[in-house]
């Protein structure tokens, strides 16, 4: 992986981030920063947060503090406003549209980024309209192309397999042209061959798309060998933001949550 | 011969006034996630309003019709935004569910007692827009009402696959009804899908409502709300969910409706082939309860 990009500020900046549940605080003052470029990775044991904190992010939940990117404030908008600012996100649980087809899927998140023609030019197809529909398919195909989705394109997703599912759940968020990508445990549930390629698709897919990555896992030992940096949870705090080595090595981490897979980790990157 | 032909079209157009109506229903129920009954009560406005604005004013049928389009789609979307959206907003699952439903027969009861206070009690004739001419092939009498019925229909069931197959909206439509929460992070405003939603289901149930009123001998009368009760059979019969589930089981049971009406026996009573959906129905959820044209989506839920 590229390392860290510098001199550019943040793309994405989490600040003072809390939000509880009842009595219960899911979150509490998270911080950090994402640098353009960068390929930023999400760690922490169950329960820790992660999933709430892209929840916060792309609108569902709406936190205390603030979440910018590119400058502009999130929190308070709505999830389709900051889907069309160029937030993409994919789900642990997948987020697909069974019922319709791998092209549809990807049509779906393009058509944030049909600009102009309202749903009624664009239910008629109407000049413009009709042109703009015809280059999103395009691009859609483009992307179908990229992820190696070429067979399925007309397929119900509810009917295919799960890894080529969670490759059209990446293909889906990458149609709405993200600048900044969230992936939620995207591997999960993989092998280690299926994650090896998966890994391989999202890395494609950032250098050819100038993506910014940021993307939660489980599985500790793929985070440190591709992420530029990590940052890790535990009970809705941060206990460590670094490169990988640090976080590797930071005392709080290990007893966390590395504790037991530490070694694991290391075992596997050395070999 | 003849006779079992007329009675076939006869029920293929009432299956039709069925089909419109679970369609209704399905869009609805597609777009927002919950079934919700209240289309019943613009079936039966529709009808009424139809006959204020062409019989009592004189304005033209089609622009009668468009006008009552235009005024019930209002009257739904307002209701969505004060009541429905709000209990689904604060409630989850199966509370939810009978929330709206239970909301939704209370305001069908409210309809029928408004109607009443409006128009009276008298069965209204709609003066006939279709004219009761017959055409006759051969031995075979065919009412233009019920051909019209049945190419109405035809038109604006074609009219509602394409835009929900074929266009962006009803893509974002179906995504919706998938998997709300990944919509709304897809960029699309469940407010506009819903909105589009509650204008086609409203467009169905009018055209319902307004044809039902022109049936041979029933006229406008405050109880032709029923057939919102009478779509849930052709509902389930066709499997929930999908247009072509709508069109089949609506007409099988509009069908056998008017064959069961028409052979039964005297000793059945006038009433047998009202009965004869609701039969069907119970037979179907016993040994196949996920309907003719059944999804997978039945089977997990």
């Amino acid at each position: 992986m590229t390392s860290t990009t510098t001199g550019a500020g943040p793309i994405l900046e989490v600040a003072d981030v809390s939000i509880r549940f009842g009595g219960v605080a899911a979150l509490t003052d998270v911080s950090f920063a994402v640098t353009p470029g960068e390929f930023f990775a999400i760690i922490g044991p169950n329960g820790a947060g992660k999933s709430t904190l892209f929840n916060c992010v792309t609108g569902l939940f709406k936190p205390t503090g603030s979440v910018r990117l590119n400058g502009t404030e999130l929190v308070g908008r709505k999830p389709w406003e900051i889907a069309k600012l160029g937030l993409g996100r994919t789900f642990q649980n997948l987020g697909l549209f069974d019922s319709l087809s791998v092209i549809d899927n990807l049509m779906v998140g393009r058509s944030v980024r049909i600009g102009g023609g309202g749903v009624l030019t664009g239910a008629l197809r109407l000049g413009p309209a009709r042109k703009a529909e015809r280059l999103a398919r395009l691009r859609c195909h483009e992307i179908i192309d990229l992820l190696d989705l070429g067979e399925y394109v007309y397929e119900e997703v509810g009917t295919l397999a799960y890894g080529i599912r969670k490759r059209v759940e990446l293909g889906k968020a990458l149609a709405m042209d993200p600048t900044v990508l969230l992936l939620d445990e995207p591997v999960g549930g993989m092998n280690r061959e299926e994650t090896e390629r998966f890994v391989h698709y999202v890395t494609t897919a950032q250098d050819e798309l100038g993506l910014t990555i940021v993307l939660i896992e489980h599985d500790v030992s793929m985070v440190m060998d591709i992420a530029d940096r990590v940052l890790a949870l535990d009970f809705g705090r941060v206990i460590g933001l670094g490169l990988p080595d640090e976080i590797r090595r930071s005392p709080a981490v290990i007893e966390a949550y590395l504790g037991v897979e530490a070694g694991a980790a290391e075992k596997e990157t050395t070999t | 011969m003849s006779d079992f032909i007329q009675l076939v079209v006869s029920g293929v157009a009432l299956g039709c006034l069925y089909a419109l109506v679970a369609l209704s229903f399905v869009i609805v129920l597609r777009a927002t996630g919950v079934f919700n009954i209240v289309q019943g009560g613009v079936v039966l406005f529709s009808a009424y309003l139809v006959y204020n604005f062409h019989v009592s004013w004189g304005l033209p049928f089609g622009v009668a019709l468009l006008l009552t389009v235009i005024v019930c789609t209002a009257a739904v979307v307002l209701l969505d935004r004060v009541l429905f959206r709000p209990i689904t907003r604060h409630g989850s699952g199966h509370g939810q569910f009978f929330a709206v439903l239970l909301v939704g027969v209370g305001l069908l009861t409210v309809c029928d007692g408004l109607v009443v206070a409006i128009w009276g009690s008298q069965p209204l004739s709609e003066n006939d827009p279709w004219g009761l001419s017959k055409l006759t092939l051969g031995s075979i009498a065919l009412t233009s009402r019920d051909l019209s019925v049945i190419g109405i229909t035809l038109v604006l069931l074609l009219a509602f696959w394409y835009l929900l197959q074929r266009t962006r909206i009803g893509v974002a439509m179906r995504a919706v009804a998938s998997d709300p929460e990944a919509a709304r992070v897809q960029g699309i405003n469940p407010a506009v899908v819903s909105a589009v939603a509650w204008i086609c289901a409203t467009i169905a149930a009018v055209l319902a409502g307004v044809m039902l009123g022109t049936a041979v001998g029933g006229g406008i009368n405050s109880s032709i709300d029923q057939v919102s009760f009478l779509a849930l059979p052709a509902l389930i019969l066709g499997g929930a969910g999908s247009i072509g589930g709508c069109v089949l089981g609506g007409i099988v049971l509009g069908v056998l409706q008017s064959l069961a009406a028409g052979y039964a026996p005297a000793s059945f009573g006038s009433g047998f082939g009202q009965v004869v959906p609701w039969v069907v129905m119970i037979i179907i959820l016993v040994i196949r309860p996920s309907g003719l044209l059944g999804s997978r989506q039945m089977r997990r839920a």
